[in-house]
Protein backbone atom coordinates (compact mmCIF):
# COMPACT_ATOMS: atom_id res chain seq x y z
CA UNK A 1 0.00 0.00 0.00
CA UNK A 2 1.06 3.36 -1.02
CA UNK A 3 1.09 6.14 2.24
CA UNK A 4 -0.21 9.73 1.25
CA UNK A 5 -1.29 12.36 3.74
CA UNK A 6 -4.97 12.34 4.18
CA UNK A 7 -7.30 15.04 3.75
CA UNK A 8 -9.12 16.42 6.55
CA UNK A 9 -12.36 14.52 6.87
CA UNK A 10 -15.03 15.55 8.84
CA UNK A 11 -17.04 12.82 10.81
CA UNK A 12 -20.59 14.01 12.00
CA UNK A 13 -21.77 10.82 12.73
CA UNK A 14 -20.42 7.87 13.66
CA UNK A 15 -22.50 4.86 15.03
CA UNK A 16 -21.27 2.90 17.98
CA UNK A 17 -20.50 -0.80 18.35
CA UNK A 18 -23.41 -0.21 21.27
CA UNK A 19 -25.49 0.31 18.84
CA UNK A 20 -25.30 -2.06 16.13
CA UNK A 21 -23.30 -5.63 17.36
CA UNK A 22 -25.18 -8.31 18.90
CA UNK A 23 -24.12 -9.49 22.81
CA UNK A 24 -21.53 -11.52 21.19
CA UNK A 25 -19.89 -8.81 18.87
CA UNK A 26 -20.44 -6.17 21.36
CA UNK A 27 -18.49 -8.60 24.05
CA UNK A 28 -15.60 -8.99 21.77
CA UNK A 29 -15.04 -5.61 21.21
CA UNK A 30 -15.79 -4.45 24.88
CA UNK A 31 -13.05 -7.08 25.76
CA UNK A 32 -10.52 -5.62 22.92
CA UNK A 33 -11.20 -2.12 24.52
CA UNK A 34 -10.04 -3.30 27.66
CA UNK A 35 -7.15 -4.55 26.73
CA UNK A 36 -6.21 -1.60 24.85
CA UNK A 37 -6.96 0.16 27.86
CA UNK A 38 -4.49 -2.00 29.68
CA UNK A 39 -2.20 -1.67 27.19
CA UNK A 40 -1.88 2.25 26.70
CA UNK A 41 -1.56 2.09 30.27
CA UNK A 42 1.04 0.18 30.80
CA UNK A 43 3.34 2.46 28.75
CA UNK A 44 5.16 5.33 30.25
CA UNK A 45 5.65 6.57 26.80
CA UNK A 46 2.50 5.57 25.35
CA UNK A 47 0.38 7.84 28.07
CA UNK A 48 2.63 10.74 27.58
CA UNK A 49 2.23 10.42 23.38
CA UNK A 50 -1.60 9.86 23.82
CA UNK A 51 -1.65 12.95 26.57
CA UNK A 52 0.18 15.25 24.40
CA UNK A 53 -2.23 14.77 21.08
CA UNK A 54 -5.34 15.21 23.80
CA UNK A 55 -3.95 18.68 24.73
CA UNK A 56 -2.93 19.60 21.22
CA UNK A 57 -6.85 18.87 20.42
CA UNK A 58 -7.84 20.71 23.09
CA UNK A 59 -5.46 23.95 22.52
CA UNK A 60 -7.14 24.25 19.00
CA UNK A 61 -10.42 24.27 20.35
CA UNK A 62 -9.76 26.96 22.42
CA UNK A 63 -7.60 28.86 19.89
CA UNK A 64 -10.84 28.82 17.83
CA UNK A 65 -13.65 30.35 20.56
CA UNK A 66 -14.90 33.42 19.75
CA UNK A 67 -14.79 36.75 21.92
CA UNK A 68 -17.91 36.69 24.60
CA UNK A 69 -17.56 32.99 24.94
CA UNK A 70 -19.12 33.00 28.49
CA UNK A 71 -21.51 35.56 27.98
CA UNK A 72 -19.76 38.26 30.31
CA UNK A 73 -17.85 39.21 26.92
CA UNK A 74 -14.43 37.71 28.11
CA UNK A 75 -11.47 37.80 25.54
CA UNK A 76 -11.21 34.24 23.38
CA UNK A 77 -7.20 32.98 24.41
CA UNK A 78 -4.43 34.84 22.45
CA UNK A 79 -2.12 32.82 20.50
CA UNK A 80 0.46 33.72 23.64
CA UNK A 81 -1.57 32.03 25.76
CA UNK A 82 -2.15 29.42 23.65
CA UNK A 83 1.31 29.04 23.25
CA UNK A 84 2.56 29.01 26.29
CA UNK A 85 -0.08 26.96 27.40
CA UNK A 86 0.90 24.28 25.05
CA UNK A 87 5.05 24.69 25.81
CA UNK A 88 3.80 24.44 29.74
CA UNK A 89 1.70 20.92 29.48
CA UNK A 90 4.30 19.61 27.34
CA UNK A 91 7.13 19.90 30.17
CA UNK A 92 4.47 19.09 32.77
CA UNK A 93 3.53 15.64 31.19
CA UNK A 94 6.96 14.86 30.19
CA UNK A 95 7.40 14.73 34.40
CA UNK A 96 4.41 12.75 34.31
CA UNK A 97 2.04 15.04 35.48
CA UNK A 98 -1.09 14.28 33.08
CA UNK A 99 -3.60 17.67 33.28
CA UNK A 100 -7.37 16.70 34.09
CA UNK A 101 -8.31 19.62 32.19
CA UNK A 102 -7.27 22.42 30.24
CA UNK A 103 -9.66 25.35 30.25
CA UNK A 104 -10.66 28.92 28.85
CA UNK A 105 -10.30 31.21 31.90
CA UNK A 106 -12.79 34.09 32.67
CA UNK A 107 -9.83 36.22 33.08
CA UNK A 108 -8.62 35.71 29.82
CA UNK A 109 -6.13 33.18 28.46
CA UNK A 110 -5.97 29.56 29.55
CA UNK A 111 -5.83 27.27 32.79
CA UNK A 112 -3.93 23.81 33.03
CA UNK A 113 -5.90 22.13 35.93
CA UNK A 114 -4.62 19.23 38.28
CA UNK A 115 -7.26 18.15 40.60
CA UNK A 116 -6.37 15.18 43.72
CA UNK A 117 -8.99 14.86 46.22
CA UNK A 118 -8.84 17.62 47.79
CA UNK A 119 -5.84 18.98 46.47
CA UNK A 120 -6.02 21.84 43.59
CA UNK A 121 -3.31 23.31 41.70
CA UNK A 122 -3.12 24.99 38.13
CA UNK A 123 -1.09 27.22 35.80
CA UNK A 124 -3.07 30.05 34.43
CA UNK A 125 -1.27 31.44 30.67
CA UNK A 126 -3.38 34.86 30.70
CA UNK A 127 -3.19 36.74 27.58
CA UNK A 128 -1.19 38.88 28.43
CA UNK A 129 1.80 36.53 28.42
CA UNK A 130 1.85 36.25 32.00
CA UNK A 131 2.01 33.08 33.49
CA UNK A 132 0.51 32.18 37.30
CA UNK A 133 1.16 28.84 39.26
CA UNK A 134 -1.52 28.64 41.91
CA UNK A 135 -1.84 25.57 44.44
CA UNK A 136 -3.97 25.11 47.82
CA UNK A 137 -6.09 22.45 49.45
CA UNK A 138 -8.54 22.39 51.63
CA UNK A 139 -7.02 23.71 54.62
CA UNK A 140 -5.06 25.98 53.34
CA UNK A 141 -5.00 29.58 51.57
CA UNK A 142 -3.74 29.55 48.05
CA UNK A 143 -0.05 29.81 46.74
CA UNK A 144 0.48 31.68 43.95
CA UNK A 145 3.79 32.93 42.11
CA UNK A 146 4.90 33.78 38.62
CA UNK A 147 6.34 31.69 36.07
CA UNK A 148 7.96 31.82 32.83
CA UNK A 149 7.02 29.27 29.85
CA UNK A 150 10.00 28.83 28.71
CA UNK A 151 11.90 27.85 32.28
CA UNK A 152 9.50 26.07 34.01
CA UNK A 153 11.08 22.81 33.47
CA UNK A 154 13.74 23.94 36.06
CA UNK A 155 12.42 26.60 37.93
CA UNK A 156 10.66 23.96 40.77
CA UNK A 157 7.46 24.25 39.51
CA UNK A 158 6.84 20.69 38.14
CA UNK A 159 7.78 19.62 41.78
CA UNK A 160 6.05 21.50 43.93
CA UNK A 161 2.94 20.08 42.12
CA UNK A 162 4.30 16.64 42.56
CA UNK A 163 4.88 17.32 45.92
CA UNK A 164 1.89 18.81 46.15
CA UNK A 165 -0.53 16.58 44.59
CA UNK A 166 0.95 13.31 45.77
CA UNK A 167 1.35 14.36 49.50
CA UNK B 1 16.63 -13.90 9.99
CA UNK B 2 18.54 -12.61 12.87
CA UNK B 3 17.41 -12.74 16.00
CA UNK B 4 19.82 -10.60 18.25
CA UNK B 5 21.50 -7.51 16.32
CA UNK B 6 22.47 -4.29 18.58
CA UNK B 7 21.11 -0.99 16.22
CA UNK B 8 23.51 1.70 17.10
CA UNK B 9 20.10 4.13 16.65
CA UNK B 10 17.76 1.66 18.01
CA UNK B 11 14.56 2.80 17.59
CA UNK B 12 13.09 1.59 21.01
CA UNK B 13 11.26 4.90 22.99
CA UNK B 14 10.67 2.30 26.11
CA UNK B 15 11.40 -0.65 26.90
CA UNK B 16 10.17 -2.24 30.43
CA UNK B 17 10.04 -5.15 32.66
CA UNK B 18 6.31 -5.83 34.15
CA UNK B 19 6.09 -7.87 37.34
CA UNK B 20 2.51 -7.82 38.67
CA UNK B 21 2.44 -9.56 42.21
CA UNK B 22 -0.28 -9.96 45.02
CA UNK B 23 0.24 -8.79 48.27
CA UNK B 24 -1.07 -8.82 51.69
CA UNK B 25 -4.62 -7.03 52.58
CA UNK B 26 -2.58 -4.05 54.10
CA UNK B 27 -1.40 -2.75 51.03
CA UNK B 28 -1.62 1.30 50.94
CA UNK B 29 -0.37 3.88 49.15
CA UNK B 30 1.69 5.31 52.35
CA UNK B 31 3.57 1.71 52.18
CA UNK B 32 3.94 2.18 48.27
CA UNK B 33 5.89 6.05 49.25
CA UNK B 34 8.07 4.28 51.08
CA UNK B 35 9.35 2.70 48.17
CA UNK B 36 9.72 5.86 46.53
CA UNK B 37 11.80 7.53 49.24
CA UNK B 38 14.10 4.43 49.58
CA UNK B 39 15.34 4.72 45.73
CA UNK B 40 14.75 8.99 46.07
CA UNK B 41 18.83 9.47 45.56
CA UNK B 42 19.02 8.21 42.35
CA UNK B 43 15.03 8.65 41.03
CA UNK B 44 14.07 11.95 42.89
CA UNK B 45 11.79 12.89 40.26
CA UNK B 46 7.91 11.17 41.87
CA UNK B 47 4.46 11.84 40.78
CA UNK B 48 1.03 9.94 41.78
CA UNK B 49 0.66 7.68 39.09
CA UNK B 50 -3.16 8.00 38.51
CA UNK B 51 -5.56 5.72 36.43
CA UNK B 52 -8.94 7.44 34.88
CA UNK B 53 -12.16 5.44 34.96
CA UNK B 54 -15.01 6.70 32.93
CA UNK B 55 -18.57 5.37 33.01
CA UNK B 56 -21.96 6.52 31.38
CA UNK B 57 -25.05 5.44 33.27
CA UNK B 58 -28.17 4.83 30.49
CA UNK B 59 -30.68 4.14 33.47
CA UNK B 60 -32.28 7.59 33.44
CA UNK B 61 -34.04 9.01 30.28
CA UNK B 62 -30.72 11.33 29.95
CA UNK B 63 -27.58 9.66 30.09
CA UNK B 64 -25.36 10.66 32.95
CA UNK B 65 -21.57 10.49 32.02
CA UNK B 66 -18.69 10.30 35.35
CA UNK B 67 -15.45 10.08 35.59
CA UNK B 68 -12.95 9.66 38.46
CA UNK B 69 -9.38 9.90 38.50
CA UNK B 70 -7.67 7.18 41.12
CA UNK B 71 -3.83 7.12 42.62
CA UNK B 72 -3.07 3.53 41.95
CA UNK B 73 0.97 3.96 42.93
CA UNK B 74 3.56 6.09 42.30
CA UNK B 75 6.22 6.88 38.90
CA UNK B 76 9.79 7.62 40.22
CA UNK B 77 11.87 9.35 37.28
CA UNK B 78 15.78 9.63 36.96
CA UNK B 79 16.59 13.08 37.18
CA UNK B 80 17.68 12.95 33.58
CA UNK B 81 14.28 10.99 32.79
CA UNK B 82 15.67 8.43 30.76
CA UNK B 83 14.24 5.54 33.38
CA UNK B 84 11.37 5.67 35.42
CA UNK B 85 10.24 2.38 37.93
CA UNK B 86 6.61 2.78 39.25
CA UNK B 87 5.48 0.57 42.32
CA UNK B 88 1.89 0.45 42.39
CA UNK B 89 -1.11 -1.72 44.20
CA UNK B 90 -0.95 -4.21 41.08
CA UNK B 91 2.88 -4.15 40.86
CA UNK B 92 6.90 -3.08 39.95
CA UNK B 93 7.30 -1.87 36.27
CA UNK B 94 10.34 -0.24 35.79
CA UNK B 95 11.08 1.33 32.28
CA UNK B 96 13.92 2.76 30.35
CA UNK B 97 13.49 5.45 27.87
CA UNK B 98 15.64 6.58 24.08
CA UNK B 99 17.86 6.33 23.81
CA UNK B 100 18.42 2.53 24.96
CA UNK B 101 21.16 0.97 26.14
CA UNK B 102 20.81 -2.55 26.18
CA UNK B 103 19.13 -5.73 27.93
CA UNK B 104 22.10 -6.03 30.46
CA UNK B 105 21.89 -3.02 31.42
CA UNK B 106 17.74 -3.32 31.53
CA UNK B 107 17.46 -6.40 33.26
CA UNK B 108 20.25 -5.25 35.96
CA UNK B 109 18.88 -2.01 36.67
CA UNK B 110 15.32 -4.14 37.21
CA UNK B 111 17.04 -6.11 39.46
CA UNK B 112 18.53 -3.49 41.70
CA UNK B 113 14.89 -1.83 41.97
CA UNK B 114 13.10 -5.43 42.30
CA UNK B 115 15.04 -6.47 45.61
CA UNK B 116 14.67 -2.65 47.08
CA UNK B 117 10.19 -3.31 46.31
CA UNK B 118 10.31 -6.82 47.57
CA UNK B 119 12.49 -6.01 50.87
CA UNK B 120 10.08 -2.92 51.59
CA UNK B 121 6.67 -3.88 50.03
CA UNK B 122 7.24 -7.43 50.70
CA UNK B 123 4.87 -8.94 47.96
CA UNK B 124 3.70 -12.30 48.42
CA UNK B 125 3.72 -13.87 44.76
CA UNK B 126 4.14 -12.74 40.89
CA UNK B 127 1.28 -12.94 38.96
CA UNK B 128 2.10 -11.94 35.74
CA UNK B 129 5.67 -11.60 34.06
CA UNK B 130 5.89 -9.06 30.93
CA UNK B 131 8.71 -7.38 28.61
CA UNK B 132 7.43 -4.81 26.71
CA UNK B 133 9.65 -2.81 23.66
CA UNK B 134 7.77 0.10 22.04
CA UNK B 135 9.73 1.17 19.11
CA UNK B 136 8.89 4.19 17.03
CA UNK B 137 10.35 3.97 13.72
CA UNK B 138 10.71 7.28 11.48
CA UNK B 139 10.07 6.42 7.63
CA UNK B 140 11.48 8.67 4.78
CA UNK B 141 8.48 10.44 3.35
CA UNK B 142 9.25 10.74 -0.97
CA UNK B 143 6.99 13.22 -2.68
CA UNK B 144 4.71 12.91 0.65
CA UNK B 145 4.27 9.24 0.32
CA UNK B 146 6.11 5.46 1.09
CA UNK B 147 5.22 2.11 0.33
CA UNK B 148 5.00 0.43 3.62
CA UNK B 149 6.14 -2.82 2.58
CA UNK B 150 9.44 -1.18 1.65
CA UNK B 151 10.64 -1.18 5.31
CA UNK B 152 7.88 -3.13 7.06
CA UNK B 153 6.40 -6.52 6.92
CA UNK B 154 3.11 -6.56 8.80
CA UNK B 155 1.45 -3.53 7.39
CA UNK B 156 -2.19 -3.11 6.58
CA UNK B 157 -2.75 -3.39 2.79
CA UNK B 158 -5.50 -3.69 0.70
CA UNK B 159 -5.17 -5.78 -2.49
CA UNK B 160 -6.29 -5.24 -5.79
CA UNK B 161 -6.01 -1.70 -5.46
CA UNK B 162 -3.04 -0.22 -7.43
CA UNK B 163 -2.96 3.22 -6.92
CA UNK B 164 -2.21 5.65 -4.25
CA UNK B 165 -4.18 5.45 -1.39
CA UNK B 166 -4.77 8.31 1.06
CA UNK B 167 -4.55 6.99 4.86
CA UNK B 168 -5.31 8.76 7.79
CA UNK B 169 -4.97 6.32 10.50
CA UNK B 170 -4.37 2.70 10.87
CA UNK B 171 -3.82 0.48 14.00
CA UNK B 172 -3.25 -3.58 13.98
CA UNK B 173 -3.04 -5.31 16.55
CA UNK B 174 -2.50 -8.87 17.04
CA UNK B 175 -2.22 -11.28 19.93
CA UNK B 176 -0.19 -14.42 19.22
CA UNK B 177 -0.46 -17.50 21.71
CA UNK B 178 3.22 -18.18 22.06
CA UNK B 179 2.84 -22.52 23.86
CA UNK B 180 6.32 -22.54 24.30
CA UNK B 181 6.85 -19.66 26.26
CA UNK B 182 2.77 -20.46 28.22
CA UNK B 183 2.72 -16.75 27.26
CA UNK B 184 0.86 -14.28 24.39
CA UNK B 185 2.94 -11.89 22.02
CA UNK B 186 0.89 -8.73 21.60
CA UNK B 187 2.72 -6.86 18.39
CA UNK B 188 0.34 -3.49 17.61
CA UNK B 189 1.51 -0.91 14.72
CA UNK B 190 -0.17 2.70 14.56
CA UNK B 191 0.72 5.05 12.91
CA UNK B 192 1.79 8.38 14.32
CA UNK B 193 0.66 12.14 12.63
CA UNK B 194 3.07 13.04 10.01
CA UNK B 195 5.98 15.28 10.82
CA UNK B 196 7.63 17.33 7.66
CA UNK B 197 9.52 14.20 5.78
CA UNK B 198 8.94 11.63 7.88
CA UNK B 199 5.83 9.07 8.99
CA UNK B 200 6.42 7.73 12.81
CA UNK B 201 5.32 4.12 13.12
CA UNK B 202 4.69 2.78 16.38
CA UNK B 203 5.76 -1.10 16.45
CA UNK B 204 4.64 -2.10 20.15
CA UNK B 205 6.03 -6.04 21.22
CA UNK B 206 4.28 -7.00 24.72
CA UNK B 207 4.91 -10.23 25.48
CA UNK B 208 3.68 -11.51 28.82
CA UNK B 209 2.78 -14.71 30.84
CA UNK B 210 -0.25 -14.22 33.67
CA UNK B 211 -1.83 -16.13 35.84
CA UNK B 212 1.23 -17.75 37.81
CA UNK B 213 2.44 -17.70 41.16
CA UNK B 214 6.17 -17.28 41.24
CA UNK B 215 8.15 -16.45 44.56
CA UNK B 216 9.05 -13.02 44.85
CA UNK B 217 13.30 -14.11 45.15
CA UNK B 218 12.69 -17.31 42.42
CA UNK B 219 15.36 -17.11 39.88
CA UNK B 220 12.57 -18.60 37.46
CA UNK B 221 11.29 -14.80 36.86
CA UNK B 222 14.81 -14.02 35.25
CA UNK B 223 14.89 -17.00 33.52
CA UNK B 224 11.53 -16.52 31.69
CA UNK B 225 12.83 -12.71 31.55
CA UNK B 226 15.68 -13.77 29.40
CA UNK B 227 13.35 -16.14 27.07
CA UNK B 228 11.07 -13.60 26.57
CA UNK B 229 13.33 -10.62 25.76
CA UNK B 230 14.81 -13.77 22.86
CA UNK B 231 10.92 -14.25 21.41
CA UNK B 232 10.87 -10.32 21.02
CA UNK B 233 13.85 -9.96 18.95
CA UNK B 234 13.12 -13.04 16.92
CA UNK B 235 9.35 -10.79 16.12
CA UNK B 236 11.06 -7.51 15.81
CA UNK B 237 13.87 -8.64 13.52
CA UNK B 238 10.81 -10.44 11.70
CA UNK B 239 8.56 -7.08 11.30
CA UNK B 240 11.02 -5.45 9.65
CA UNK B 241 13.18 -5.25 6.31
CA UNK B 242 16.55 -4.42 5.53
CA UNK B 243 15.68 -1.17 4.64
CA UNK B 244 14.61 0.01 7.71
CA UNK B 245 17.68 -1.91 9.23
CA UNK B 246 19.41 0.66 7.21
CA UNK B 247 17.74 3.52 9.28
CA UNK B 248 18.87 2.13 12.98
CA UNK B 249 22.29 1.77 11.66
Amino acid sequence: MIYAPAQQIELRYRPSYREVADAAIRRCYELTEEQLITSREGSDYVRRRIALAEVDRRLQQLAAMNVNWDSYGTEQPTQTAVSNAASIAKTFIEAGLIPDAITASSEGGIAICYIRDQRYADIECFNSGEVLAVRYNATQDPQAWVIHANTVANDGTVQIFSQHLSA
Amino acid sequence: MQTHRHYPKAPITEALVDLRVTYSPDISLEKLKMFASEIRSSYPNEAPRDVFQGQIYFSSPQPQAQSSRTTVGYICHTSDRLQAVQARVDGFTFSRFAPYQDWDHLIQETKRLWSIFIKLLQPIAVSRVAVRYINEINLPLRDGTLRFEDYLRTFPEIKGIEEIIDLEQFFIRLVLPQPDLTAKLVLTEALLPPQANLLGVILDIDLFRENVSLDVQSGEIWDILNTFQARKNKYFEASITDAARELFA
